[in-house]
This record gives structure tokens, C-alpha cells and sequence, in this order.
């Protein structure tokens, strides 16, 4: 279940209600001990002492549950219908090290610039933008119809464009996700061509909230499971060889976070490109389309509705109490 | 607009003045205790500091204010606004802005020509959602900033962070229209409009404006050269993004209008000049009715919800509630 808070900063405000609590107890015994020690005694000690507590506790728990409203609970999915006509493809192109190991023609990433290149040539009309990462990501190229800009782009992708090593794919989908212009009502996808290997980040926690903003997220792993090995510190003058495989797992496991209509394939597989050609073009024409795209509910009136009986119950439940003492 | 997604649970608004009601009955009692500070039949002790009474009042009305608040963000007030969206840009327009340094002059109304530039591109951006923009920096040499996209944000921050200088300090006309040409050419048949922006006479790159202009031309695209800044001595300030080095002086303004016509003729286009903000505004006007506004695909209904602003104040008249009850006031109870 995808469960998460808007703003779990806010939750650190409940605890706040732990020693507020404390602090009132604490005092009310002082209040007590002193009133008994100057023989004000017409009233019921245990009375009072329920009547403190019950309210010190309702309030503390009304508190609690403000917080945890506040802080923008989610939990499960509804299905909710947008418009969309066209498509647009945002390309996200691993560059990292292991990209240059020799287990396809040429290497990985000259692979999977071709592949995109090819891919990016049939997609006529169609706006296509381009992130690179390697240990941070990049938007290289934005949304853009120009093929000339695209295609420079792919030819410019090497592991020396980005100096932060490392390889984190989650960082790249988030920026591909923010490469989606709010204004362009189009079927938005996104083309990751990647060996799977990560080294910061969760990919499959990136990809679990495309659905929900209505991308579809369709993989490319590009290497083998043999693999090949690679110098991790090439170009330092060091020598680290390091046997790089293709993760499919992480990339399988990333699609089915992904859910909706996204796909894994192995780009060396024949007929892999057309697959997703296909998904791309699939709901192309003149005619606007109403899809589903799945939401997270919010969940705060739950919260907001206990703290508000937690409030009540506290003013009344405590008065009750003291009446009948 | 605003409306409510759960109008029922205002209903608990009624707890307040029911909860008065019930303790006026005697359903249930404030907790509080007597408590004998005098002597057997003198006067009673009474307690009215100003100040205590404006901390109570302060304290409960804050908490009366926390409970509203918090039946409000319960019943889900939603502000919607419409929003326009669009399937596919619409027309495409490539700004060729010249960086080259006679652009730092301050002879437009104490601005720029830079600056004064990037006010006029950004506010006709603004006005065109369905439009792709396109930014091509000029200087000694060329080169495409930004491609015709419709993400306008990407395109207004890179106009922002161009910089004098940027580009070497000549100006290839020549260069900048045939980047843009190539680059507007490659936009799947939507409309595409230049509109150069300079100061100055061509005198690098290698390339002629007017043959730049007419490749222009021949792919249909429209075409607008603005002679941007006045005649005579200007002030001139600026600091060399490369070197770091900081230029001052004065500058003879002076270019060839006639070559500026000449360019914008064989790119079947428009000159027109603009010596200061009056002028310009009346050129970007003059563009502003030829570039159509492209009408949006459809509008959307965009719901932004209100409740998480409600309950940070529930939280915050929450939390002076129990400030001025509890630790100004000192009560236990």
C-alpha cells in the first residue's frame, strides 16, 4: 500500500503534547499537595485528580491527531478521469560509468543512444525532452518538437558531461517528472534507458508515483546478464575492475511500481523498440481521450473528525466527572 | 470559486453553542474547586486584574477559533479555478537577443537594453501558453540557448540568467538568424516566428545576415529585427562573465539602420526601431497583433484544497490556547 505524509515535518509538533501533558499533572499535584498542606480540604482529592487526567489525556490525544492531520496522511488509490490528446516522451539516459561496458555493439550507452535516436525519429510531432544522470541528473534538452536540438543532445551523452559519480535513476525520474510543462494535457511517458545500477536513491520508490501523475514509465534495460567489466575509476589513472551486469530485477521491479500501462524491455531484444512505439502511438489521433489515472486519497478527515470527538470528549467526559464528584 | 467537498460536517458548528447550553443546564460542570483566601465574614476576595482577564479572553477565544477553524478544514473547502491547457503548441517563436556589450547601455528609461529586452520577452511569453519559445544568444558567435519548447519556465529562466558578454564582444547577425533558421525548420510544421533582437551592425561570425535571412525566409517563417537603443554617448557598465572583470564608460551609440532593413527585407520580414520604451512598446504591440495567441485545447477545473492552510492555524490558535491558559495564566484546570 502506498502510504506516505504531505508533510511529515509536521508530525514532530505531537510530540509536543507529551510534556505538555506532564507539565500539567505535574503542576496540578503541586496545586493539590499545597492546598491540602493549608487544610483546604472540602472538595474529593480523587475526584478531581480523574476529572485532571481525563481531560489532560483527551486534549493531548486531540492534539495528537491535529498533527498527524496536518501533516497530510495518504493512503490507498481512487481512479479519477483526465483528458488527454497526444503524447509527450521524455527520454532519461543513464551516462554513468557502467554504461561504457562492451557487452553490446559498441558499448551500452552508444547502444542506447541509438536506440533513443532511432526511436525519437519516429515519434514525428511529437515533443520529446532529454535527462542524462550519472550521480546528480540533468535536463539536457525540454519538451521540444525540434529533432535537430534532440539529436544533438543524444550525440553530446557521455560519461564526461556529468562529474558527480554514481548512478541514481530515482533522481532522474524526478527530474523527467518535472520536465512535463503543467499546462500540456498530453499522454506523458517516459523512456528510461538504463543497466539498472543504482547507487543512490530507490528507483522503485521514484517510479511509485508516476501512476499517480499520470506517466507511464517504459524501460529499456540495455546490457546482459552476463555482463562485461568495466575500470570503475577510468580516466583517474587508478585501475578498479568491476564486472557490470544489467539489474533487470530493479528495472522490472521499478515498472510494476510504476503500475498502469508501464513496460520492461531488453533493448537488445528484437521488436522491443516497436513495443514501445506502440504504447506511445497506442492512443494517438485527432480524438481527445479520457484516462484514468490513479490518485492517492487523503486521508486527514479521519484524523481531523478524532481530534475533533478527542476535544469534545475532553470538555465533557472531564465536567461529567468533576459533577459527580 | 470555492466550494465545500463534505457540507455536513459543518453541522458540528452546533457543538459550540450546544456545549454552552448543556454546562448552563448543569449537564456537566467546569472543573473548579473553592478555594478560602479570607476571614469568616469579611468581604470576599475579588479578582479583577485587567490583565487576567485579557489572557482568558485572549486563551479561549483562541481556542473557540481553533475549534471553527478545525470544522472548516474538515468540510473540505476547495478554491477551483479553471486552467488552460493545450494537446500541442501552436506556433513557435525564436527570440534572437544579442549579448553582445553596447547591450549594457543604459539609455532606456534608466534600463538596459538587455533588461529591457527580457521584460518585453517575458511578458509576451506570458501571454502565449500554446506558444513554443525558442532563445538564441548573439554575440561573436552564436548558439541556441534554449529549443522551442512549451515549457516556458525553462525558457524565461535561461533568458534570465543570459549574461553581457556571454557570446564574445561582437555581434554575428548572420550567425544568430541561421542557428535560428535551423532550429525553427526542424518544428514540425507549426508556424514560426524570428524576432531578432540587437543593438548593433553585423561584424563577426561567418555567415552573411542577409543569406541567413533568406534560408529564413525560404522555410516560411516569419520574421521581425528590432534595432533596440538611441543615438549618441551612452553609459556603459557591465562585468565580464569569463574574466570577472568590470567595464565602465562611455559608448558612441551608433549603428546602420539601412544594413538592419536590409537583413529583415531578405528574410521578407519587418524592421523597426526603437529608441526607447515608448518605441519598443509600440514594436512588441505591432508583433504582438501579427503572432496570433493560440487559443487553449480546453480548460480544466483545478481543485486546490484549503485545508492544509486551516490546520497549521488550528494548530497555531491551538498552541496559544495553551500558552495563555496554562503558562500565563498558570491554571491548572
Amino acid at each position: 500500500m502506498n502510504a506516505y505524509f504531505e508533510s511529515p515535518g509536521v508530525l514532530v509538533l505531537a510530540f509536543a503534547a507529551i510534556p505538555a501533558a506532564v507539565y500539567v499533572i505535574i503542576r496540578f499535584r503541586r496545586v493539590r499537595e499545597q492546598l491540602f498542606s493549608t487544610g483546604q480540604r472540602g472538595w474529593q482529592g480523587s475526584r478531581v485528580t480523574e476529572a485532571i487526567i481525563i481531560r489532560t489525556v483527551f486534549f493531548a490525544v486531540s492534539w495528537m491527531l491535529v498533527c498527524t492531520a496536518a501533516a497530510g496522511p495518504r493512503w490507498g488509490t481512487r481512479l479519477e478521469p483526465v483528458r488527454e490528446q497526444g503524447a509527450a516522451v521524455v527520454f532519461v539516459l543513464d551516462v554513468s560509468r557502467s554504461m561504457t561496458a562492451e557487452d553490446l555493439p559498441g558499448n551500452r550507452l552508444e547502444f542506447a543512444v541509438q536506440y533513443a535516436s532511432r526511436l525519437a525519429d519516429e515519434l514525428s510531432g511529437i515533443p520529446c525532452a532529454l535527462v542524462v544522470f550519472k550521480g546528480t541528473a540533468q535536463l539536457l534538452i525540454p519538451l521540444t518538437t525540434d529533432r535537430r536540438s534532440l539529436q544533438d543532445g543524444f550525440r553530446a551523452a557521455s560519461p564526461g558531461m556529468i562529474s558527480a559519480p554514481g548512478s541514481v535513476p530515482a533522481g532522474a525520474i524526478s527530474t523527467a517528472v518535472k520536465a512535463f510543462p503543467p499546462s500540456l494535457a498530453v499522454s506523458r511517458y517516459i523512456v528510461l534507458l538504463s543497466d539498472g545500477e543504482q547507487t543512490q536513491g530507490s528507483l522503485v520508490e521514484a517510479a511509485s508515483g508516476l501512476h499517480a501523475g499520470g506517466i507511464t514509465l517504459l524501460a529499456a534495460g540495455v546490457g546482459t546478464v552476463s555482463g562485461a567489466e568495466i575500470n570503475a575509476y577510468a580516466g583517474s589513472g587508478n585501475v578498479k575492475i568491476h564486472q557490470s551486469r544489467l539489474d533487470s530485477v530493479l528495472l522490472e521491479d521499478a515498472v510494476r511500481a510504476a503500475g498502469g500501462e508501464s513496460r520492461y524491455v531488453l533493448a537488445a531484444n528484437p521488436g522491443s523498440a516497436v513495443e514501445i512505439l506502440e504504447r506511445i502511438t497506442s492512443g494517438m489521433g485527432g480524438t481527445k481521450n479520457t484516462v484514468y489515472a490513479s490518485r492517492t486519497v487523503k486521508r486527514y478527515p479521519i484524523f481531523l473528525a478524532g481530534a475533533i470527538m478527542a476535544f469534545c470528549a475532553a470538555l465533557v467526559a472531564g465536567g461529567v466527572s468533576w459533577k459527580r464528584s | 470559486m470555492l466550494y465545500l467537498e463534505r457540507p455536513s460536517w459543518l453541522i458540528l458548528f452546533m457543538l459550540f453553542p450546544l456545549f454552552i447550553l448543556l454546562r448552563k443546564a448543569g449537564f456537566f460542570l467546569r472543573p473548579a474547586f473553592p478555594l478560602i483566601l479570607g476571614n469568616w465574614g469579611a468581604p470576599v476576595l475579588s479578582w479583577r486584574s485587567p490583565f487576567t482577564r485579557f489572557v482568558r479572553l485572549v486563551g479561549t477565544a483562541a481556542a473557540v477559533i481553533a475549534f471553527f477553524l478545525a470544522v472548516l478544514a474538515l468540510s473540505g473547502p476547495v478554491r477551483l479555478t479553471n486552467e488552460a491547457v493545450f494537446s500541442k503548441t501552436g506556433n513557435t517563436v525564436i527570440f534572437i537577443l544579442d549579448v553582445s556589450p553596447s547591450m549594457a547601455a543604459s539609455d532606456m528609461d534608466g534600463s538596459t537594453r538587455l533588461d529591457i529586452g527580457r521584460q518585453y520577452i517575458r511578458s509576451f511569453a506570458g501571454a502565449r501558453s500554446g506558444t513554443a519559445f525558442g532563445l538564441v544568444g548573439l554575440g561573436s558567435s552564436a548558439a541556441l540557448l534554449v529549443p522551442p519548447t512549451a515549457d516556458h519556465q525553462i525558457f524565461l529562466d535561461r533568458l534570465d540568467s543570459l549574461a553581457i558578454g556571454e557570446f564574445g564582444d561582437g555581434t554575428a547577425l548572420g550567425l544568430g538568424i541561421a542557428v535560428a533558421a535551423a532550429h525553427g525548420a526542424s518544428s514540425d510544421g507549426v508556424p514560426v516566428t524570428v524576432i531578432l533582437l540587437t543593438d548593433g551592425e553585423n561584424n563577426a561570425g561567418e555567415v552573411h545576415p542577409e543569406t541567413a535571412a533568406s534560408v529564413l525566409a525560404s522555410s516560411g517563417a516569419g520574421f521581425y529585427v528590432i534595432g533596440i537603443g538611441s543615438r549618441g554617448p551612452v553609459q556603459v557598465e557591465y562585468v565580464d562573465p569569463v574574466s570577472g572583470t568590470r567595464y565602465s564608460g562611455i559608448l558612441e551609440s551608433e549603428f546602420d539602420e539601412s544594413a538592419l532593413a536590409s537583413i529583415a527585407a531578405a528574410g521578407n520580414g519587418t524592421y523597426v526601431a526603437a529608441q526607447d520604451r515608448p518605441a519598443l512598446d509600440e514594436v512588441f504591440k505591432d508583433i504582438d497583433r501579427s503572432v496570433p495567441v493560440i487559443t487553449s485545447s480546453w480548460t480544466r477545473s483545478v481543485e486546490q484544497p484549503l485545508s492544509a492552510v486551516l490546520l497549521r492555524y488550528v494548530l497555531i490558535f491551538g498552541g496559544i490556547a495553551w500558552f495563555f491558559r496554562r503558562i500565563v495564566l498558570g491554571a491548572v484546570i
